[in-house]
């Protein structure tokens, strides 16, 4: 009789470990975070409210619009344009300065896709965080015309989208009378595992917009580990490798393809879900 | 004995069959155009990294667990693996991680002479060695966790680099082999004193206290041992520990027939775990030490439950 | 033989031995005995010099054996060895060989059939009794050449048959014909060592450093025993065979 009801415990346990173990397959969604194009059909909030930008896109966003002087700090990763180097830094995703941002107290923190955790620090602190997705080309639009709205700037954010859409398509109809669309092109993290990009990635999209076809489309995930040789197998036309891999470490998988390095402030233009995005399609396009 | 030979025909054709498996899965044409390339620039050196990984781990595993008398000494004891580690992510940040694997090499053969130089030469104790490796594993991969939170942007790569791969390192095909083969026939030449080692240490023979010796020595074998394996595979935790456990499970502690079995079994494992990390999601990867522990884990505590004793006892 | 003369050893400041004479003869069987913690381990560890005495003036020790073998009470031993593989660990000490010749072979087997474990050799060594192992070890010690085995309560928690199986033996290995092996044991059963003890070693309780050494039969006095254990003793002597009772 114990022996059994040992076993049963033996087999509880055991299903309660699988289910530890399998948790997060079920529990994927339970991370996301609040769009921030839940803010389209919102008024005009005006131009009196503050922001601290954690995000280098968002702060290039802003800086286009002209409403940098609402915004109080950035992160240390934002680099563009030059005058952001000279705002107050608050430190990095990983690493926020919490005292800075309260003393601060903007109105908004403006992120990019980060942790519901992350979200919740600033929560605490009373600050509302805005977290904004960019699945692609037009996700971005919608970021760059609430950031538009937030600042009483809409005017402006409508130009900036127009122009961005005027120069992609310009690029790719000039890639299609030149003979140059339709490549298939693997764009390259890095190389040593292969890191690339996948369906989720907005950097598929900018390929696809560039009249090119990214081969690792069909990935669902933003930056699959790809097998080297599936790499091989994809044939792709052009390779592009971010700035920090050197071209020798991918020449061997690919003796007669074409390889191009982007150098870092194309790697920035390429990998910024900001107003650039229009740079990128067209580094792509003229491939 | 005749049980001893079965056990070594089942690991040898395991062995054979995982070799074949790797190299020509899905292959259509396996000397002809890409599939040539294919085999040439990735999987034939993928697996020498993996039977060169495989080995040195369960061998620098086996000489641990033998000279410490301690089933839980793993190959990473003297503080290899954080010292790899740390080497691995100072290549990532200094230097973008070009060649990161040779960084990985010197970093776990600095941290392995600093800790075994510590421990003292004469007055050695393995006990002190353990505890000392213990507390510079805590201290570097502190260092590391510090490191990857300083720099967000190349927190995956250098996540997925750390959990060790094949693609990492950029090493001829034939300096590794060559590397292993000294390795080995060194080894080869001091397996039998580790014999000696599994004596009860106060067992003293006056004159001969040279156990020490011998115990020194084979912490450094075993530290050459997993440096080459970080070389080639980056820092794969458990197959040093389940693989020396598991043969010695099977084929007894006679040092001489383990050397062989070891070597078969590690390389059996790596080969293996290669091989799903490869195919289970394809194309996409999973990182070669996650599937390691995972299908060594289950594998291990089920031959631990059903006949641990020996090595329990 | 063995002779130290003027011992002086301390552990931190507790003194173990005070200038203390210690002698041990060749070809006899010589027992130390008294009660726990005045340092019979210390001494066997000290003539095996894993301790290091105090070099005072008058220290010397002089020794005569080849080699020395010390044997702990409880001994690990590896697992899934057979017997005999299990000794032929000695002949990997020195050189580069991977396998024992034939005369190594033969001396393995010279060793096992001393210690009267030949039909056993192919057991594994955790499956022998305790008492087997021990003679296991003992082999050990033969085959690396010790002319004096050390034997710490080895034969402690031995059942009588195998303790007296033992003595047996220890006492053949006096004789052997390629030079007799001495040993020294420590024990706590009185009445065994008297029976199987040619020369004693008494250490005193209480009285740091004070040493009493005799031959069987001038050892076993009231006095002595008193001054050893601190309690008082009945010594009967029947026709040589002395047996002992503490009183009270």
């Amino acid at each position: 009789m114990c022996r059994l009801w040992g076993k049963i415990f033996k087999i509880l346990v055991f299903l309660l470990f699988g289910l530890f173990v399998f948790a997060p397959a079920f529990a994927k969604c339970a991370g996301e975070c609040p769009l921030g194009a839940s803010f389209e059909g919102t008024e005009s909030i005006g131009n009196h409210k503050t922001f601290v930008s954690i995000s280098p896109a968002m702060t290039e966003i802003i800086y286009a619009l002209g409403a940098e002087d609402s915004l109080l700090a950035v992160s240390n990763y934002c680099t563009y344009p030059n005058a952001a180097k000279e705002k107050e830094k608050i430190g990095s995703n990983y690493s926020i300065n919490e005292e800075k941002v309260l003393k601060l107290r903007p109105d908004y923190i403006l992120a990019l896709d980060v942790s519901e955790a992350l979200l919740n620090k600033f929560r605490r602190l009373k600050i509302t965080p805005l977290c904004f997705k960019y699945p692609d080309i037009q996700s971005i639009y919608n970021n760059i015309l609430t950031v538009g709205k937030l600042t009483g700037k809409e005017k402006k954010a409508k130009e900036v989208v127009d122009f961005s859409k005027q120069k992609i398509d310009f690029a790719k109809k000039k890639a299609q009378s030149e003979g140059r669309a339709g490549k298939r092109v693997l764009y390259l993290v890095q190389a040593r595992p292969m890191i690339t990009i996948g369906k989720k990635s907005f950097i598929t999209d900018i390929i696809k917009q560039s009249g090119n076809y990214s081969v690792t489309e069909s990935l669902a995930a933003y930056y699959p580990v790809i097998l080297e040789e599936y790499a091989i197998k994809l044939k792709p036309d052009v390779v592009v490798l971010s700035h920090f891999t050197e071209i020798d470490e991918v020449k061997k998988f690919f003796p007669n393809t074409k390889i191009v390095k982007t150098d870092a402030e194309q790697n920035d233009i390429i990998n910024r879900p900001g107003p650039r995005i229009y740079k990128g399609v067209e580094f792509f396009s003229g491939l | 004995m005749k049980k001893k030979g079965l056990i070594f025909l089942i690991l040898f054709s395991g062995f054979i069959l995982s070799l074949l498996l790797s190299l020509f899965f899905g292959l259509e044409e396996p000397f002809r155009g890409d599939s040539a390339l294919i085999l040439s620039m990735i999987r034939i050196p993928a697996v020498l990294k993996a039977i060169v990984a495989g080995s040195c781990l369960a061998l620098s595993g086996m000489m641990l667990q033998t000279i410490s008398k301690n089933p839980l000494a793993d190959p990473y004891l003297t503080g290899l693996s954080s010292g790899a580690g740390l080497g691995i992510v100072l290549s990532i940040l200094l230097f973008n991680g070009i060649n990161y694997s040779i960084f990985g090499f010197l970093g776990a053969l600095i941290s392995a002479c600093l800790v075994i130089s510590l421990s003292g030469f004469s007055k050695f104790s393995i006990t002190k060695l353990i505890l000392i490796g213990l507390s510079l594993n805590l201290f570097a991969s502190s260092v590391i966790s510090f490191l990857i939170l300083l720099n967000p942007d190349k927190a995956y790569s250098m996540t997925l680099i750390l959990t060790g791969g094949f693609s990492s390192a950029d090493i001829s095909n034939k300096t590794l082999c060559l590397l292993f083969v000294i390795l080995l026939f060194i080894c080869a030449l001091f397996i039998p004193k580790l014999n000696i080692l599994r004596l009860d240490s106060r067992l003293v023979f006056q004159n001969e206290q040279g156990a020490n010796k011998f115990n020194i020595l084979f912490v450094i074998l075993s530290a050459f041992l997993t440096s080459l394996a970080v070389y080639s595979a980056g820092i794969l935790g458990f197959a040093g520990i389940i693989c020396p456990l598991l043969v010695r499970l099977l084929l007894g502690s006679d040092a001489r027939i383990l050397f062989f079995g070891n070597i078969l079994a590690g390389s059996t494992l790596l080969l293996i775990a290669n091989f799903i990390s490869n195919n289970l999601i394809y194309p996409m990867q999973i990182p070669l030490g996650v599937v390691v522990a995972i299908i060594g884990a289950p594998f291990f505590v089920f031959f631990l439950v059903k006949k641990g004793g020996a090595i329990l006892k | 033989m063995i002779k130290i003369e003027e011992l002086n050893f301390k552990y931190n400041d507790e003194i173990i031995f005070e200038n203390a004479d210690v002698e041990i003869p060749s070809g006899k069987i010589t027992v130390i005995l008294g009660p726990n913690g005045v340092g019979k381990t210390t001494l066997l560890k000290i003539i095996t010099k894993s301790l290091k005495a105090q070099a005072t003036k008058g220290f010397s020790f002089q020794n005569d054996f080849k080699k020395m073998f010390y044997l702990p009470q409880n001994a690990s031993c590896p697992t899934g060895v057979s017997t005999f593989d299990y000794l032929s660990t000695v002949f990997f000490k020195n050189g580069w060989k991977w396998f024992l010749n034939e005369s190594e072979k033969e001396l393995v087997n010279k060793a096992l059939y001393e210690v009267e474990l030949f039909d056993k050799k192919d057991l594994n060594v955790e499956n022998l009794s305790a008492g087997e192992l021990q003679k296991a070890n003992m082999a050990l010690g033969l085959l690396s050449g010790a002319d004096l085995f050390l034997l710490d309560e080895a034969v402690s928690n031995m059942d009588l048959i195998n303790e007296i199986k033992i003595f047996n033996m220890l006492n053949k290995l006096l004789y052997k014909e390629d030079g007799g092996v001495t040993s020294v044991l420590i024990m706590h059963d009185i009445n065994t060592a008297a029976n199987f003890g040619e020369y004693f070693i008494g250490i005193k309780k209480g009285k740091k450093g004070k040493i009493v050494q005799a031959r069987k039969d001038e050892f076993f006095t009231k006095e002595n025993l008193k001054e050893i254990y601190g309690i008082d003793f009945e010594i009967t002597n029947l026709n040589g065979k002395i047996y002992v009772q503490a009183v009270g």
